[in-house]
């Protein structure tokens, strides 16, 4: 038994050695880190809780927090929304379906920064083009006020991972037994109460992998923030992956900044775990 | 037989453990042996993409002369953020033997590292006031690169056209006149505004902008600036009118315009008559017009109501530092290098006729100086018409998080500019405190 | 309640053959029809078609006389049960069981009687609260059952609802869904791939090949009188057996074998024409006595079934079953006489396999 047990840490080992080094140890750094004040060059005197204290007064963290929630929230529903209504067209007998599906899915194979610098095109030049012509003031203001940055993310994001997505849906939908489907058809069902009473509780765990995805995916935006507002106007559309770095790397104060990264980090945590313990306890096995 | 498969599973796992771990090292040893035989490597980690392959050529040119010393050249820089990139490098320890500095707080940042360079040629052939910067207890630290000035440029055209001379404007009310004049006759001028103000660049309202303001109240002392606990903001209100005038004759919304529609749509197309930027928009508009940048443009100072009126901000963007805790014959490599690149006449020539800087140094055949904007910011230089650059000098992340947001904010009338000016006052205090 | 009509069916698939070809039947009312045919014939195709779960190429369908072509699945008033039952793997037997009259607003008392009703018929009042994922194979099978139950549809689909069950479990469904029958009366299109199933459950078989039907009628019907080689051997297990060969005067020839035919059985104008035979194993036995249909053969396999020997055997390069009775002492290897019943011969013509009556 003994010689089992060590063979069987060996071959653990190269995972645990790896794992090691890349996650727990950065980790544990960083916690200290977040207790000096570390400003990139030496690591500076132990400040204790300094830093987690000034966080909580920081308006500029806090601002950023909510603007991320809010985000979060609208952006989840409406990629969630739209991936699911997307998968439901392409899954049905239409035509084109292969060429939709590659279509949609398109947008998520280029980068956040391109597709930033893509939609701050089409918000500040053409919304304006097309606002001229028609006379909308609205349309001449887009990523200058703080609203239109936030739905100019929201329709980015929204643009870049529905397709995605769309394709978990699609993997799901497709693994619903036809006869399911039929059996529901034949006992009456319209095709919106079959929806709301047969598919949609057995795509659950599709929610829970897409919600999980979207959730975690939206909180840590960076790049695409970045390239589409770079936190304009005024800072207002920074969310906090960008205020994080901004406080390491534009204000240089690494260690208050990984006091931020380390309360962001319980943040998508507990908000991740209790999301997939949620939407787990709704999954029905087949 | 047990004993003979439990060895074969330890040999195993051995095997993809040290395997994993020789990927790891790899790549590591390969860069250590890069200095061959005697030669002296000294590694440059730089930010100016722009000159990168001039720089490169200009080097293997150096290498040419002097057979014994290997440059290597890393440059971070244009999107990519240069401080970390340096951090990073330091952090893992294969430190750089010539690195670049912005001005007091990166001096003070990395003191550890700095060799002084008071003893180097280049030092002494700076210009006056180009190391104040750099200068601790007058031990200097770093190097220029260049000098480089902003201003109004202008469409010599549009000015022409609408009965403007340039030379009329001298202070802010000729200035405010000649806007006037230019955005009553928009429709023949066939321009979309007089301005385009950048109010999404934040370092073009929040470091330039404000620096001629602020310099004058730090007596263009960049160090006076570093240490001053305070900040007045004696020269506010010719801010503001600046701040004003340039918005409310620019194309809207400001704040989301940015450099490249700034320079390049706008007033590149000749759709706008003028734009605060420095001579480092040469580039960018002999990019859309090569015409255009050599013949039909030319710079304005920014006034200062109520101080200096006709000074051009003219300064050093970032200095050339040597790395003192590598071996001595790598410093010593490294000075040489920085001598003869700024010193000799190869050198010289090199500096400005392929970088096409505006020399920091003197000696130099400054006739070769050939586009407008360079040319001038040099004559101001030469003349003593300028305004120091101080924002090197402001409290980190100040001049663009803090001031340059609230700018933002003024320009979308979320604040007025006391909040404006109460709030950056504020956090100058507090980050000095 | 309800009389179908089904009037030259035909399904066409994209680029592909007929699915199902110029397919007529009328279907009485309380009737229970099978229909059977190897995978591939057309018979769920058929049924789905019926359903409504497929579009009809051409031809009509109608129902108690009104055509049903267009009209919706939900609309034709049918409950249908599936292969794997189809049940909802989210949701409790009785949610199962009342998703369909909750669809149509039946009130919710109402809904409750029905479905006690039909959990008592079937033995589910103990299950309505577990999901369908906590119950067995049997139990599964019978709340899809209860599901097309409590409909009081006018047409029952069902699409071979009992070969995912072991053998011992399908025997009994099968009398259990007879039974039902008895019961509701409720007009009945059973599928199946199983001879068995049909011969027991159906008032009338439909057998299919190739998406036509080959013969419909009552068990006794198709397997006393098949239409054709197809049915003879797809009808009864073991299969009936075939033999090639011609008509001599009163005997028939294969090779040197010689087979007396009485002349009662042998249809006229037969002599001297080529034939296939067929006969169902119980027709190949032993007799006490040898006479002109009497060959010796050699016993291949034999295999004791209990009250009888199954015996495999060749003759004239034809492998033959027959059925002698377990009292004689049989092993493979022996020479023993099988006794013909030519009597009881089935004749078919070797190139159209139809047969000859």
């Amino acid at each position: 038994m003994r010689t089992k047990d060590f063979a069987y840490w060996l071959f653990l080992a190269p995972v645990l050695i790896a794992l090691t080094l890349v996650v727990v140890v950065p980790m544990l750094l960083g916690v200290y880190y977040s207790f000096t004040s570390w400003n990139g060059i030496t690591t500076g005197e132990y400040v204790g809780f300094q830093n987690y204290i000034n966080l909580l007064k920081d308006e500029r963290f806090l601002d950023s927090l909510w603007f991320t929630t809010k985000f979060s929230v609208v952006s989840v529903i409406l990629i969630n929304f739209i991936g699911l209504s997307l998968a439901l067209i392409v899954t049905s007998r239409i035509k084109s379906s292969n060429l939709l599906r590659t279509t949609f899915f398109m947008p998520n194979l280029i980068g956040g920064l391109i597709l930033g610098f893509i939609w701050q095109f089409i918000f500040i030049k053409v919304f304006a083009s097309v606002g001229e012509m028609v006379g909308m003031e609205s349309l001449q203001v887009w990523l200058s006020t703080t609203e239109t940055g936030f739905w100019g993310l929201v329709i980015l994001m929204s643009w870049q991972m529905a397709g995605y997505i769309m394709v978990i849906y699609i993997a799901y939908l497709q693994g619903l037994p036809k006869e399911l489907l039929e059996a529901s058809e034949i006992d009456g069902a319209s095709s919106f109460q079959r929806f709301r009473y047969i598919v949609f509780p057995l795509v659950a765990p599709a929610f829970t992998v897409s919600m999980f995805l979207t959730l975690s995916n939206t909180f840590k935006l960076y790049d695409q923030n970045l390239s589409l507002t770079g936190g304009g106007p005024y800072n207002s559309t920074e969310m906090v992956a960008m205020e994080i770095f901004n406080t390491a790397f534009v204000q240089n104060t690494f260690a208050y900044a990984q006091a931020k990264a380390i309360i962001f980090f319980v943040i998508v945590a507990i908000v991740a775990l209790f999301q997939v313990y949620w939407n787990k306890r709704r999954e029905v096995e087949m | 037989m047990k004993e003979f498969k439990f060895k074969k599973e330890l040999l195993a796992s051995l095997l993809v453990t040290t395997s994993l771990l020789a990927a790891c090292g790899n790549g590591g040893d390969e860069e250590g042996s890069a200095a061959e035989g005697d030669k002296v490597t000294v590694d440059i980690f730089q930010f100016k993409v722009e000159f990168k392959e001039q720089f490169e050529n200009v080097v293997a040119m150096y290498e040419k002369e002097n057979p014994d010393v290997n440059i290597e050249i890393t440059t971070v820089g244009g999107g990519e953020d240069y401080g970390a990139a340096l951090r990073s490098k330091f952090a893992s320890g294969n430190e750089p033997a010539i690195f670049n500095i912005g001005g007091p707080q990166d001096v003070a940042d990395w003191k550890d590292s700095l060799a002084p360079l008071s003893d180097t040629a280049a030092a002494e052939a700076a210009l006056d006031g180009t190391l104040e910067g750099v200068t601790v207890d007058s031990e200097v630290l770093g190097l220029p690169y260049n000098q480089e000035g902003y201003g109004f440029i202008y469409n010599i055209r549009l000015f022409e056209e609408a009965g403007i001379d340039p030379a009329s404007i001298t202070d802010f009310a000729s200035l405010e006149e000649a806007v006037k004049t230019l955005d009553s006759k928009k429709e023949e001028l066939e321009i979309e505004s007089v301005f385009a103000l950048p109010g999404k660049e934040k370092w073009v309202t929040g470091l330039h902008l404000s620096n001629t303001f602020i310099a004058p109240e730090f007596d263009h002392n960049v160090l006076d600036a570093y240490d001053s606990k305070t900040i007045d903001f004696t020269y506010s209100d010719a801010f503001k009118k600046i701040l004003d005038l340039q918005n409310e004759y620019s194309k809207q919304p400001t704040v989301s315009l940015d450099y490249s529609q700034q320079v390049e749509e706008l007033f590149s197309l000749e759709r706008v008559a003028m734009i605060q930027q420095g001579n480092w928009a040469y580039g960018s508009i002999a990019g859309i017009d090569p015409e255009f940048a050599d013949n039909g443009i030319g710079m304005l100072p920014i006034p200062v109501e109520g101080y200096e009126e006709g000074g051009l901000p003219v300064g050093v963007p970032m200095y050339w530092a040597v790395n003192k805790n590598l071996d001595e014959e790598v410093v010593e490599a490294s000075k040489e290098f920085m001598d003869w690149l700024y010193t000799s006449e190869a050198g010289k020539t090199a500096v400005v006729e392929d970088f096409k800087f505006i020399p920091a140094y003197e000696g130099y055949d400054t006739s070769k100086i050939s586009d407008p904007l360079s040319k001038a910011v040099y004559d101001a230089s030469e003349a003593g018409e300028t305004i120091g650059w101080v924002f090197m000098g402001y409290p980190t992340g100040w001049g663009e998080d803090e001031l340059g947001s609230n700018i933002q904010k003024y320009l979308s009338e979320e604040a007025t500019w006391e909040e404006v000016v109460d709030s950056a006052k504020a956090a100058w205090e507090s980050s000095r405190q | 309640m309800a009389k179908l009509l089904m009037e030259q069916l035909t399904k066409t698939f994209d680029n592909k053959a007929m699915a199902v070809e110029n397919f007529n039947l009328t279907v009485e009312d309380e009737e229970f029809i099978v229909f059977v045919g190897p995978s591939g014939c057309g018979k769920s195709t058929t049924l789905r078609m019926i359903a409504g779960l497929e579009d009809i190429s051409s031809g009509t369908f109608s129902i108690d006389g009104k055509k049903m072509n267009e009209v919706e699945p939900k609309d034709r008033d049918i409950a249908m049960v599936f292969q794997n039952y189809a049940l909802y793997p989210h949701m409790t037997v009785y949610e199962n069981m009342a998703f369909s009259l909750k669809l149509k607003g039946m009130p919710k008392a109402e809904i409750k009687e029905r479905v006690r009703n039909a959990a008592e018929i079937l033995g589910l009042m103990d299950y309505l609260n577990r999901k369908p994922k906590a119950l067995s194979g049997g139990q599964r099978q019978r709340v899809a059952l209860g599901r097309a139950i409590v409909r009081d549809a006018k047409l029952f689909l069902m699409d071979e609802p009992l070969s995912n069950l072991d053998s011992k479990l399908r025997v009994q469904m099968r009398t259990e869904i007879s039974k039902l029958h008895q019961r509701l009366k409720t007009t009945t299109i059973y599928v199946t791939h199983d001879q068995t199933e049909a011969m027991t459950m159906a008032t009338r078989i439909v057998i299919m090949k190739d998406g036509v039907i080959q013969q419909v009628g009552t068990p006794k019907e198709v397997y006393d009188q098949p239409d054709n080689v197809f049915v003879a051997g797809f009808i009864g297990s073991p299969a009936m057996n075939f033999f090639n060969g011609r008509i001599e005067g009163n005997y028939f020839v294969m090779g040197q074998t010689k087979l007396l035919i009485p002349d009662s059985a042998l249809p006229e104008g037969l002599d001297n024409q080529e034939v296939i035979i067929g006969l169902r194993p119980e027709h190949i036995t032993h007799k006490p006595e040898k006479d002109q249909s009497t060959v010796e053969v050699n016993l291949d396999v034999v295999e004791l079934m209990g009250s009888e020997y199954m015996v495999y055997a060749t003759l004239e390069g034809h492998s033959f079953v027959g059925r002698v009775d377990a009292n004689l002492n049989l092993s493979a290897g022996t020479v023993f006489p099988m006794a013909f019943e030519m009597d009881k011969a089935r004749f078919f013509d070797p190139t159209t396999e139809k047969r000859i009556k």
